[in-house]
């Protein structure tokens, strides 16, 4: 089925669904070890991207600026990254930073390459912290296409380019693995949460894989307590160690189609192969399925009867989620991904409201796509039963039809790290979430009738006629 | 209860089944039973009435297992949704202070919700060690001021039927005919006539179902003096005696109330369904014939004109849905023929109906729909019930919750007609949501993605293989062509 992505061109934004680019990558450094996510940019630019996914996360977010002010707006701000950089070098120590540029900066022009090679020549005592440089301009793309963007700057800068001569890659050439059993890599979008990676791994484990998140939101941004009170990076994520070891991999394993581009590269470069995988029971066979032949093992039983329960989960629920009418409104990757549960349990897809244009939407069973905001949701609400979306949506929506939580912010629920949507576990888990739902929200089919004609008890006479 | 008021109330003259031998209902067989007790059947039928306290004495399964979890629905006051119960714990019973409790409890519940009576549920521990709840209940009427009325239906007693049959018997003997309705008011639309009289029998507003059909009875003038039991209350059941004509809608169950209101107050019944089209304008009718006002037959049949010409034009597109499907219905009692009616009407073969509950009378009615050699399934056993999906080819399974699970563990689209449901069948406007949810189940894509079997996995082995072959595509592609008009 081939549909009209409807293109917003409204002068005015009511409800923004989408974010900028440099949350997006911050994000994605979150999920990167001892790392420290540098805006360049002026203060705002990071504030209100911590805010928004401190209160996402409930997390704290180290992040950093280059706090660009009138005078470096003016005259170039490129003495502040450099200077900045080496503060944070010195100051907290950590293993990486990830430098991202802003709206304000990118209009500037500035080159970050430049600023990060200046960084390690003006500075030599901090060549083994590695600087990752990513141009994510507000005016474009949104966060899912910054995170994406991180993933492959990541990539391209830590094991390619100029620095991969670096000594310590140099290192990495002959770094052995020690682990016999294959390794695969797991490129996890923005759609997806610490828990979604976490079965991912457990999937790999439970055939016989090793496997290498990146980022690793599984390890950083799930909610727990570290030893130390506090710590000036992330905590937790992907280790530079195990970036280095990329290479090795022997699959690539892409969730969400923003990160087939870093996958490419993989190819490219190192000749790995890759398969993008979404939700829902096929999505969920072909990578178990994949993951099998990958090993060579077999499925081990616990993953065939998580199958089963979901097949059970699908029979339970398509009671209330057949045909039933909903809007969805999320970044382009969790669309795609929840589109493909949503058409396998025959939910009535009226409205897709995303942020970016994608190739793929045109195929979506909705019957109406929009890249816009929000506000495209307000003629639907007498329509649909339930919508998917965010903590917007839902002041958008509630409590008139109730929102199923997904993508970012959704700072009104707690758990966020702890939505799987990804496996049988995860497809269950929406199945449940989303039948709850209507069900709470359920209201009886027929009013009340009361005829005039119906009388009180003290009409009544008694004694007989 | 004794037993010979037990042979009394099994042996009911207006049931067709009443042959001597068998002494009316089948006694249940150990080991080989499904269905509720006694008691189940008692309270179901009284629960719905709204307004009143219903007390379960005894220990906690008994109201703990089954409170607030009927699909009836009722405006106004809901207190039967509360679950009241003595809870009775070791000690109660030891001590033999169950009916010391009772009377504690009775006490309490008027003083917290001044209902307008109270009802007191016998159970099988407080029969068991021969609680006088009679006498309690007599005792608390008199103390209190308002009607205490014991409903002795303990479990053991016998089937869910007989416990129908109790609750009806209690009603005649201590409720109805108890107070005078106020006299009859004008017709609204006509002025110059007063309403008729009404009164239904075994009709439970599932979901609200009985909504659907109310409005039509005001339009034609009708007063429903109470609905037993469905969205009524107490004072409405008192008045029952005083009814024009009566509509017993759940065939076994309580025919000796009509029986009762025919023999002492003269009250005309018949036997009718709400479901599908034709069984509700033939209630209609009936009601029309048995008021017998001329001008009331021809509103009737114009009302039914008007209705049956808007329903049919909105189910024309999902007839042409459903058309050629098949299906196999297990359920009991009136919903044996009922429900086969509303589906032939959507165009829906039956390939077999449950009759396990039906009387001799519901089976030749069934045999008027489905022909001579209907398939008629007195033993609905989950492997006997697929046997026959299998055999015949059924595209689905329509049943009670409890063989909900039977079909969808084969993988088998499935429709829930049974009273914990929150879909409204009844009635006109109900048939169109009747074929909506057929749709639902049968279009749905997820009958392939349960029935595939897993890459690494042989195809699984479910009790209707031939199922699986069959192409849910097809039906996909027809809801969305359907869709796409």
């Amino acid at each position: 089925m081939s549909n009209v992505v409807r293109i917003a061109k409204d002068p005015l934004v009511e409800q923004p669904l989408k974010t900028s680019q440099a949350t997006g990558a911050a994000l994605a450094a979150m999920g990167l070890a001892g790392c420290v996510p540098l805006f360049h940019g002026s203060q705002g630019c990071c504030a209100f991207a911590k805010v928004y996914l401190i209160q996402h996360f409930r997390e704290p977010m180290p992040f950093q600026n280059t706090a660009v002010d009138q005078i470096s707006a003016v005259m170039g701000g490129d003495d502040s990254v450099v200077s900045a950089l080496a503060l944070i070098a010195e100051k907290h120590q950590p293993e990486m930073i990830m430098l991202m540029s802003t709206g304000l900066t990118e209009m500037q022009g500035c080159d970050l390459q430049r600023l990060v090679h200046q960084f390690y020549q003006d500075h030599p005592q901090f060549n083994d912290i590695v600087v990752v440089a990513v141009n994510s301009a507000d005016f474009s793309g949104s966060l899912q296409s910054g995170y994406a963007a991180a993933v492959k700057a990541c990539l391209e800068q830590v094991l390619l380019g100029p620095r991969a001569k670096l000594p310590l890659v140099r290192d990495n050439q002959s770094l052995a693995r020690d682990s016999q059993r294959p390794l695969v890599t797991l490129l996890c979008s923005s759609t997806y949460n610490a828990a979604d990676v976490e079965l991912l791994q457990r999937y790999c484990d439970a055939l016989g894989l090793d496997s290498i998140a990146l980022p690793d939101l599984g390890s950083s941004l799930d909610g727990h307590l570290a030893a130390d009170s506090f710590s000036p990076t992330s905590t937790g994520g992907t280790g530079l160690e195990q970036l280095r070891q990329l290479p090795h991999s022997r699959y690539t394993l892409v969730l969400g189609e923003s990160l087939l581009d870093s996958a490419q590269l993989l190819e490219r470069e190192f000749g790995t192969p890759y398969q993008a995988f979404g939700m829902g029971l096929a999505g969920s066979d072909a990578l178990i399925n994949c993951l099998c032949q990958i090993s060579g093992n077999p499925v081990p039983a616990w993953i065939s009867r998580e199958r089963r329960r979901l097949q059970d989960a699908l029979l339970d629920t398509h009671f209330l989620l057949s045909s039933a009418p909903m809007a969805l409104a999320a970044e382009p990757d969790c669309v795609l991904a929840y589109s493909a549960l949503l058409d396998e349990i025959g939910v009535d897809l009226q409205l897709v409201v995303t942020t970016l244009n994608h190739h793929a939407l045109k195929q979506l069973s909705a019957k109406e796509v929009v890249v816009g905001d929000l506000s495209a949701l307000r003629p639907k609400l007498d329509s649909v039963e339930l919508v998917l979306g965010n903590t917007h949506c839902a002041n958008l929506c509630e409590p008139a039809v109730p929102v199923h939580r997904l993508g970012y912010p959704c700072h009104d629920r707690f758990g966020n790290s702890e939505r799987l949507q990804l496996g049988y576990q995860g497809a269950r888990a929406r199945l449940f979430e989303m039948a709850n739902l209507l069900k709470a929200n359920h209201h009886d089919e027929v009013p009340a009738h009361h005829s005039p004609y119906r009388f009180q008890p003290e009409d009544l006479s008694y004694g007989g006629r | 209860m004794k037993r010979k008021e037990i042979a009394e109330l099994l042996d009911e003259p207006a049931c067709p089944d009443n042959k001597g031998d068998k002494g009316g209902c089948a006694r249940p067989t150990p080991g080989a039973t499904a269905g509720g007790c006694c008691f189940d059947g008692a309270q179901i039928s009284l629960l719905p009435i709204a307004d009143v306290a219903h007390i379960v004495h005894g220990p906690i399964a008994c109201a703990g297992n089954s409170w607030n979890n009927r699909g009836t629905r009722a405006s106004g006051r809901n207190l039967f949704r509360l679950g009241f119960t003595t809870d009775l714990n070791e000690q109660d019973v030891i001590m033999g202070r169950a009916e010391k409790r009772l009377l504690h409890a009775i006490k309490q519940v008027i003083e917290r919700h001044q209902p307008p009576a109270v009802f007191v549920y016998m159970t099988c521990v407080p029969a068991l060690e021969g609680n006088d709840v009679n006498a309690i209940c007599k005792l608390a009427e008199s103390r209190w001021e308002i009607p205490v009325v014991p409903v002795d239906a303990a479990g053991f007693y016998g089937s869910k039927n007989l416990g129908n049959r109790i609750a009806g018997e209690v009603m005649v003997k201590h409720v109805i005919g108890s107070a005078e309705p106020p006299a009859k008011p004008l017709m609204q639309h006509d002025p110059s006539r007063t309403v008729h009289d009404i009164v239904l029998i075994g009709e439970y507003n599932i979901a609200g179902e009985f909504w659907h059909v109310s409005p039509l009875l005001e339009r034609l003038g009708y007063r429903v003096l109470s609905c037993m039991s469905g969205d009524t209350r107490f004072h409405e059941i008192q008045t029952m005696h005083r009814a024009d004509a009566a509509m017993v809608v759940c065939s076994r169950a309580q025919l000796n109330v009509a029986r009762h209101l025919q023999e002492r107050w003269g009250i005309p019944w018949f036997e009718g369904s709400f479901y599908g089209v034709e069984d509700t304008s033939n209630a209609l009718r009936e009601f029309a014939r048995l008021v017998g006002d001329e001008q009331l037959i021809a509103e009737t049949e114009q009302l039914i004109g008007e209705q049956e010409a808007d329903i049919r034009a909105q189910l024309a597109p999902y007839k042409a849905r459903l058309e050629g499907k098949k299906a196999l219905l297990y359920t009991g009692g009136v919903k044996s023929w009922s429900v086969v009616s509303a589906l032939q009407e959507l165009g829906i073969e039956v390939v077999a109906t449950g009759t396990r509950k039906s009387t001799s009378e519901d089976k030749s009615k069934i045999r008027e729909l489905m022909g001579e050699d209907a398939l008629m399934l007195e033993q609905g056993g989950a492997s006997q019930l697929l046997g026959v999906v299998d055999q015949h080819n059924a595209d689905l399974m329509i049943a009670g919750g409890r063989n909900m699970y039977t079909a969808l563990k084969a993988r088998l689209p499935f429709l829930d007609i049974n009273q914990e449901r929150e879909h409204a069948y009844a009635g006109y406007a109900g048939m169109l949501t009747f074929a909506k949810e057929l749709c639902r189940t049968l279009e749905s894509p997820i009958w392939s993605h349960v029935r595939s079997a897993a890459p690494w996995e042989q195809a699984p082995q479910t009790g209707v293989s031939p199922q699986i072959d069959k192409a849910p595509k097809t039906d996909q592609a027809k809801a969305q062509e359907a869709r796409d008009e």
